[in-house]
């Protein structure tokens, strides 16, 4: 389905905003609208303008004098209850549409996005009688859908309103009234100066300090095993191998951990495991969205991912980390041969698509700038003034001016320093790339030149349509004078179009090649619908004009010519004959200029130039080429040579400002508002960008060391990060709706700290890990007084436990079956296909159209969000995929599958306690250990085969024909799955070797003889009596059908029929079955095996009928893993078990 | 309620939910009782039971409910909404790309009097339209209720008495994908939850053993594709499952839901182990509210297995129970949906096909006969079967597209459609849905479009006010129904809708 048009969307939206009740009428509403709000501009100057503050309050001359008893007295009875009646519904406290309210004088001064209601002592401006009076100058008629209100009652409003509008003085409501007090959050960052105990970090201090004063004491230190395993997986997200801990144990220096965390720092997983964090602060995917047909991948979103590990790893400054995730291309010299940061400004551009709107695609970018750096919600005001934080909708438009000078080229950079590894596959790259890529401009050109010789071969044909529907391309009946005509509608249209603009440029030139036409075919149009009588003048009249030479003497046998159908005709052939003689020698100078004019020139109407040969595709051909251009884009997304490329986003040559769109409506532009910094962080008066789209202004103005927010959010987010709830436990909002932080000043020593340190995550890290309060046991002595004090632990009493995040969870899994691959970087990975990629699971392909239920089921962030934090549930789902889904099997195995099988039982389970939770077991783990990996219970014995009953593959019968003598003499499984097909097979080729036979749910193909009948067999798993049925079919009238038998392991052939072109009930009577006992439905091919296609899905019911049921089709299966053994089983519980999965 | 009891009560016959080759389930799963025996916890059951309902329950304030989502416990048990709930489970039906309501629910024999000739008013919508298009379908009185239902929705029509017909239902826009993500998250551009996960959220679900939110779709995604169940910025675990009822493999069904690698006794000896594994863990620990609440989800898991496999298996139900549905996909995602809702699963929405099957700008007459055909029987024999097993007081059935069709004949556009001059093209100014059971008024006609059907004209019913209804059925006030997210508190509609009270029972 195509996007609605736009006008229409924005007409559509505009009835939104107004109500229902609105119809389309014949003029735009939306113009009307945006003439109103040119008027309102020009009656009131300022009201649009970001120089007057969001909170603006009622201008001096507009004060409202000491209102008598009398006016109120008439306020309260004629002016308040028609107000009540009939304006706060929409205009209220619970509604307030297009941001007006009535309900107190103020609000109505300052009136709503299409400004003031009300201006005292001027009823004549005042917009709320305009509407009263249904002003037919205005469409803005209230109250809506109904008739106007009384005159009476619109001669009060005039009467109050040139009073002065006056209203009872009211108490101020408290609640949104501003304190002296800024919000805290807009404070400047001021570094406490903090009283520490000698060697004290002051981070401690600052911890303590609040545990003190609720009477707390933290817990102590934890040991040091824990200490490794959290800082480990706090660091790198991956558990520390046996060694390391070893390692770690054994360092008894008083800076063991001090170096232990320098280590971690610079190791490269450190930047894989933060990097996850930021990305998820950027709504990271691999994809754009919803799109329609396009290619939906971002072949180069991996190089923001990849950016962003690199920066981490090197200790990138914060604030230029951030600078470059705003303005890289502005930072990076073009041929400087180190251009990898310009893949940073991915930032901005890997967010959804949302069909390519560009409003959304903006309000995307503000909001992760806004949200991600700032902690301010900016896209809250993109429809109205923010209702708590003071951002107005004028700084939103201010930052969208930012964003829509901005583009994204065609051609992005490639990137210095990639794939220099591997010439050969960049070399084929380039071939297939170029070589596509020729393959769409070679199809684009063929199409252009069927076309152009279609245009030639029928010029009159084409002309003589054209003049059918008066030369007008938005003709009612073009397609339909096309189709009748077998012309192409696409070429018909240019031919009306370009031709009739020629004719237009003829009649105003009388040197024009076309000149004597123009009478000539206006007479034709004019005339074609007029009274038949005026026919006989009408003829004359044409054959009165003087035709073009090269038209030839159109008119010789002027006797023979008694319609105007005639005339068309005759008028098309000469056209047709200037295509035939134009490019031959017996060509004139006259029939070469009117060729010139309709073919030679770009815009001729029988002319094609190569770009705009799409403009003339139909249906087909704009399909086929979007296929091969497909093709492209999965080139540069699949090829493993493809270069990589920054998604940048550079400044548009004519940057400018942009227009508020009044209620976030793209059909209400109201005035331009300059770009610039938010007032509130800037000051009233900050000045406006100037450089280029000005997003450098606006990164450099983000990380100024004076605004108090950047570094507060960012150190605020790593203690989150670390701690599980941040120091403000609303990340990525601090505006006036957060809480307070918890620890205000440690925010600000932090956030000092980190700006001294030149904004150095590794810095940060290390201060916060090598306090005490990182170090702490996850236990508390005392937890009951702590609990009673302080239950969230938003004191840190005690090191708050967390979960493994998914990335580490399943990092994990693979480290400690040792399979983790420590490739650093590159295109996204499949994490669900099997074979499984044992990449870490930050280079998991993330489709955030259709994100993969693994992700969702562990809590992945949606990433068409910014998001603020990880939630952290607990389902039913999350254990299933463990205890069922193949990737910890396969780890399981493999790590099952590294022991010494001739090493003592004990020994084997010490070394996989070692492997998984890198550590001894205890002597009652290794006590049930032995007994889980030893059992040899009845239950044991009794094991189900976990393949079911049922098994597919093929064979023969013994020679026997007595009945109770058949026996399956041969069975063997067929070999192959397909998945696709769903059917089980000889090979992956199908047929094989002309041999046709598989089984699927409903049925299969038999084999070419009868040695190689299709058999499906099931194997009884219980002793009983059963019921056989089914329909055995057979669908095709050719060859000589199929056979199909019941062979019992025990009873011999218990029925048989055969079927050709029908069906046959397969119905037995009650089965005596033994357990293990196999029943084979044989079916073969009788005599020819030539369409020998069946269905036969028989269903076992056991007797009596509640006991069991066994359908072919339900229970059809592909191939089941092999079952587990008992290491493999021990290995699951492990990798299951609560420690694993919990960080101390 | 015990579903399956009432189940046999009524002399149903029912197949054994034990499936011979498989052992007894019940006598393997550890109640959850036994597992805090077995772990030999100091905490009693109940005592776990009412921390974690307190965790998990709906909290007062919108920052503590946001908070428990970071507490590592289940979010999906059951909570009480604002008031007594009429409603408490839905049905969506949804017919993708939009029915037309002139031709289903909403006669105007006026088409037929201006047959071929311009309407007084024709509104834009996404494509040019001409002349006024009659149905080419009859209607007749239905019911003790006469309400008029063409032949199209016979056999649902059964019902009528039961189902309000709302025929003044408008949206916003004549385009598919934001009309589809309206309907379904309440705004037709941004990322929002969807109406099923708001629900989830807000309610939990009865059995934790299956998902609580199921989307059905056959053959496919219809178009916006998983958006349509977006769990948008609420947790994950609020987002439809997805499942596409052709297939018939369990497997295929519900991830991971079978153990293919070892036996269901060995799974219980894994899961034996396990158990005493985290018991001795979380001893050694505290606040163990997210260790214990991850050693249940284990138990929880392995009943689901057992649970799903029963749920989605309709050769279970007894003949003339699945003669009733009738052949075709239909019939199996809406009986699935039947043993589903008995199971306590608080949402399922059905689709009913992949891409937009209802939207017929060319050929009305034929394809709207074989859409219909397709799911008329089934709908109908799944009210009666929710009324059969006293379900349909307290289950709401909703069934609608994102849009009607046009009064007005669709013209030919190249590209865009087939050029038949028999078909209608997206009306948003007016169409109908229905609502059945759940707390709404039956035999009863709400709203109604002008003279041609082009647009609602009477007791208007925004797509938003729908949503509020919907809620204030399942017990909750809309505007106090909100989630905090980037700085605001967010509703599902937005700043919009009222309560239809002309609907309710």
């Amino acid at each position: 389905m195509p996007p609605a048009p736009a006008f229409r969307q924005r007409r559509a939206a505009f009835h939104r905003q107004r109500g229902s009740g609105d119809q389309v009428g014949t003029t735009p509403l939306w113009r009307k609208a945006s003439l109103l709000v040119v008027w309102l501009l020009g009656t009131m100057p300022g009201v649009f303008s970001a120089s007057v503050p969001a909170h603006a309050t009622e201008p001096p001359a507009q004060a409202q004098a000491a209102a008598t008893l009398e006016q109120i007295t008439f306020f309260e009875t004629k002016i308040r209850p028609v107000l009540a009646q009939h304006c706060y519904r929409c205009h209220g406290p619970t509604k307030e549409w297009n941001g007006l309210r009535l309900d107190s004088r103020e609000r109505m001064l300052k009136g709503g996005d299409l400004g003031p209601a009300v201006v005292p002592g001027a009823p004549g401006e005042s917009l709320i009688l305009a509407a009263l009076s249904h002003d037919p100058e205005l469409d803005l008629k209230m109250p809506p859908d109904q008739p106007p209100l009384d005159q009476a009652i619109v001669e009060d409003f005039k009467l109050w309103i040139s009073q002065g509008a006056p209203w009872p003085a009211e108490p101020q409501p408290p609640a949104d009234a501003p304190t002296d007090q800024p919000h805290w959050a807009f404070q400047p960052i001021v570094k406490p100066t903090v009283p520490t105990r000698p060697g004290q970090s002051p981070i401690d201090a600052l911890i303590e300090r609040q545990l003190a004063s609720q009477g707390l004491v933290p817990a102590p230190r934890a040991d040091k095993r824990t200490l490794i395993r959290r800082a480990t997986f706090d660091l790198t997200g991956l558990p520390p191998t046996p060694e390391e801990i070893d390692a770690f144990l054994a360092d008894e220096s008083p800076d063991a951990f001090a170096k232990l965390v320098d280590r971690l720092l610079a190791s490269p997983r450190y930047g894989e495991k933060w990097a996850r964090y930021w990305l998820d602060v950027a709504r990271y995917a691999d994809t754009k969205g919803y799109v329609f047909q396009e290619e939906r991948r971002y072949p180069y979103a991996y190089t923001y991912r990849d950016y962003v590990v690199e920066a981490f790893n090197r200790d990138v400054p914060i604030d230029r980390f951030f600078v470059e995730q705003i303005a890289a291309d502005r930072l990076v010299k073009p041929d400087s041969g180190n251009n990898r940061a310009l893949a940073a400004l991915g930032f901005l551009t890997v967010g959804r698509r949302f069909l390519n709107n560009q409003h959304d695609i903006i309000d995307d970018r503000i909001d992760v700038i806004s949200r991600g750096m700032l902690g301010l919600t900016v896209a809250c005001a993109r429809c109205h003034d923010h209702k708590y934080d003071p951002i107005s909708t004028a700084e939103y438009y201010g930052w969208y001016g930012v964003l829509s000078s901005s583009f994204e080229p065609d051609d992005l950079p490639i990137l210095d320093a990639t794939n220099t590894s591997d010439l050969a596959q960049r070399a084929d790259y380039e071939r297939q790339f170029a070589e596509q890529r020729q393959r769409v401009s070679n199809r684009v050109e063929e199409i252009r030149q069927a076309k152009l010789k279609d245009l030639r071969d029928r010029a009159g044909l084409y002309f003589r349509a054209a003049l059918d529907i008066d030369f007008n391309p938005n003709h009612n009946r073009l397609d339909a004078t096309a189709r009748a005509r077998q012309l192409s509608p696409e070429l018909l249209r240019q031919v009306a179009d370009r031709g009739g603009r020629c004719l237009d440029a003829a009649a105003r030139d009388e040197t024009h090649p076309l000149a004597g036409l123009v009478a000539l075919v206006d007479g034709l149009k004019a005339r074609r619908c007029a009274d038949p009588a005026d026919a006989p003048r009408t003829l004359d009249d044409a054959l009165a004009q003087q035709v073009p030479t090269w038209a030839g003497d159109l008119f010789a046998d002027r006797a023979a010519i008694t319609t105007l159908e005639q005339v068309r005709d005759r008028l098309g052939e000469a056209v047709q004959n200037l295509a035939n003689r134009a490019e031959t020698d017996q060509a004139d100078e006259a029939t070469r200029a009117a060729w010139d004019v309709l073919r030679v020139q770009p815009d001729g109407p029988f002319n094609i130039s190569p770009d705009q040969t799409r403009a003339v595709f139909n249906r087909a051909e704009r399909e086929e080429v979007r296929r091969l251009e497909q093709r492209i884009a999965v080139i540069q997304a699949e090829h493993p040579g493809a270069p990589a490329r920054a998604m940048v986003l550079v400044d548009k040559p004519d940057p400018g400002d942009a227009r508020i769109l009044i209620r976030g409506n793209p059909g209400r532009p109201g005035d331009p508002v300059p770009r610039r910094f938010l007032s509130i962080l800037a000051g009233p008066n900050a000045p406006p960008f100037r450089d280029g789209s000005g997003r450098l202004e606006l990164a450099r103005a983000i990380v100024d060391p004076a605004n108090p927010l950047t570094a507060r959010v960012f150190v605020n987010r790593v203690w989150a990060w670390r701690f599980g709830t941040g120091l403000v436990d609303t990340p990525s909002d601090f505006g006036m709706r957060s809480e307070p932080p918890s620890h205000p000043e440690l925010l600000d020593f932090l956030a000092a700290s980190f700006i001294e340190s030149g904004w150095s995550l590794k810095t940060l890290h290390r201060a916060m890990m090598l306090t005490e309060t990182y170090q702490r046991a996850p236990v508390h002595p005392d937890p009951k007084a702590c609990e009673a004090a302080d239950p969230d632990n938003r004191l840190l009493w005690r090191f708050p436990r967390r979960r493994l995040l998914f990335e580490e969870m399943r990092d994990a899994l693979l480290a400690v079956a040792g399979r983790l691959d420590d490739t650093i970087g590159g295109k996204p990975v499949s994490i669900v296909s099997q074979p499984f990629s044992t990449r870490r699971t930050l280079y998991g392909f993330i489709d955030r159209q259709n994100l993969e239920g693994i992700y969702r089921t562990f809590d992945l962030p949606d990433p068409n969000i910014s998001a603020a934090r990880r939630f952290v549930t607990t389902v039913p789902q999350q254990a299933l995929a463990l205890m069922n889904g193949p990737f910890l099997i396969e780890q399981a195995r493999y790590l099952a599958g590294t022991l010494d099988p001739n090493a003592p039982v004990e020994d084997r389970i010490r070394y996989l306690s070692r492997c998984v939770l890198g550590r001894e077991p205890t002597p009652r783990e290794l006590d049930l250990a032995v007994a889980f990996v030893t059992r040899h219970d009845e239950s044991t014995a009794e094991r189900d085969d976990p393949r079911g009953p049922w098994r597919y593959g093929f064979g023969a019968l013994n020679n026997a024909t007595y009945a109770p003598a058949i026996r399956t003499a041969r069975f063997e499984e067929l070999p192959h799955f397909d998945a696709d097909a769903s059917a089980w097979r000889l090979g992956s080729d199908y047929p094989l070797n002309g041999d046709y036979l598989m089984l699927n749910a409903q049925g299969g193909h038999v084999g070419p003889t009868r040695d190689r009948s299709a058999i499906r067999r099931w194997i009884a798993p219980t002793d009983g009596l059963f019921l056989i049925n089914g329909v055995l079919k057979h669908s095709s009238n050719q060859g000589d059908g199929v056979r199909g038998q019941v062979v019992s392991s025990r009873l011999g052939r218990l029925g048989e029929w055969t079927v050709h072109n029908g069906e046959v009930r397969t119905r037995l009577p009650v089965v005596v079955v033994l357990k293990g006992d196999t029943l084979d439905f044989v079916v073969d091919c009788r005599d020819g095996h030539a369409f020998d296609a069946f269905e036969w899905a028989p269903v076992i019911r056991r007797m009596p009928g509640k006991l069991g049921l066994w359908d072919a089709a339900r229970d059809f299966r592909g191939p089941q893993p092999p079952p587990a053994d008992l290491w493999t089983q021990y290995v699951q519980v492990l990798m299951m078990s609560n420690e694993f999965h919990f960080i101390d | 309620m015990n579903p399956s009891e009432s189940f046999d009560a009524q002399g149903l016959s029912r197949p054994d939910p034990h499936r011979g080759h498989r052992p007894r389930w019940e006598h393997l799963a550890l109640t959850r009782r036994q597992l805090l025996q077995r772990c030999g916890m100091g905490m009693g059951a109940l005592a776990l039971g009412s921390v974690l309902a307190e965790a998990t329950g709906l909290a007062s304030t919108p920052a503590a409910r946001g908070d428990q989502l970071n507490r590592g416990v289940n979010p999906l048990l059951p909570k009480s909404p604002h008031f007594a709930p009429k409603a408490k489970r839905v049905v969506h039906l949804f017919m993708n790309g939009g029915p037309s309501h002139v031709d289903t629910f909403d006669p105007k024999p006026e088409l037929a009097r201006l047959a071929g000739k311009e309407l007084p008013k024709t509104l834009a919508t996404e494509r040019k339209t001409g002349a006024a298009l009659p149905s080419p379908f009859k209607f007749a009185k239905r019911g003790q209720s006469g309400i008029e239902v063409s032949e199209l929705f016979t056999r649902t029509a059964e019902h009528i008495d039961d189902i309000c017909v709302i025929r003044s239902m408008h949206a916003d826009v004549p385009n598919h994908e934001p009309s589809l993500m309206l309907m379904n998250c309440g705004d037709a551009r941004q990322v929002r939850p969807s109406l099923g996960s708001w629900t989830l959220y807000g309610l939990g679900t009865e059995n934790q053993n299956l998902p609580g939110f199921i989307v059905m779709c056959p053959g496919g995604y219809p178009i916006s594709e998983s958006q349509n169940w977006q769990n948008g910025f609420l947790p994950g675990i609020y987002q439809g499952t997805y499942l596409d009822p052709n297939h018939t493999d369990l497997e295929k069904l519900i991830e991971n839901i079978r153990h293919n690698h070892i036996t269901t006794q060995d799974q219980r000896a894994q899961l034996d182990l396990l158990a005493q594994l985290n018991a001795a863990h979380r001893d050694a620990r505290q606040a163990e509210a997210d260790l214990e609440a991850r050693i249940q989800s284990f138990e929880l898991a392995f009943r689901m297995q057992l649970e799903a496999e029963d749920a989605f298996d309709v050769s279970r139900e007894p003949e003339w129970i699945r003669e009733e549905y009738g052949p075709g996909v239909h019939a199996r995602q809406l009986l699935i949906t039947r043993r589903l809702l008995e199971r306590g699963v608080r949402f399922v929405q059905l689709w009913h096909g992949a891409g937009q099957p209802w939207d017929n700008h060319d050929d009305i007459e034929v394809n709207h006969r074989r859409l219909a055909r397709q799911c008329d029987q089934a709908i109908g024999a799944f009210l009666a079967d929710l009324k059969r097993r006293g379900l349909f007081e307290d289950t709401l059935v909703i069934w609608g597209g994102e849009f009607g069709r046009t009064p007005t004949v669709e013209l030919p556009t190249p590209g865009a459609n087939a050029g038949k001059v028999n078909g209608r093209d997206h009306n948003h100014y007016g169409f109908t849905m229905w609502l059945a059971g759940g707390g709404v008024k039956g035999g009863h006609v709400h709203g109604a479009t002008d003279e041609f059907g082009f647009q609602a004209v009477e007791d208007n019913v925004h797509v938003h006010d729908l949503h509020a209804t919907i809620l204030y059925l399942l017990g909750f006030d809309h505007e106090r129904f909100t989630y905090r997210h980037a700085g605001r508190d967010f509703r599902l509609t937005d700043v919009h809708g009222h309560v239809v009270k002309g609907i309710l029972a």
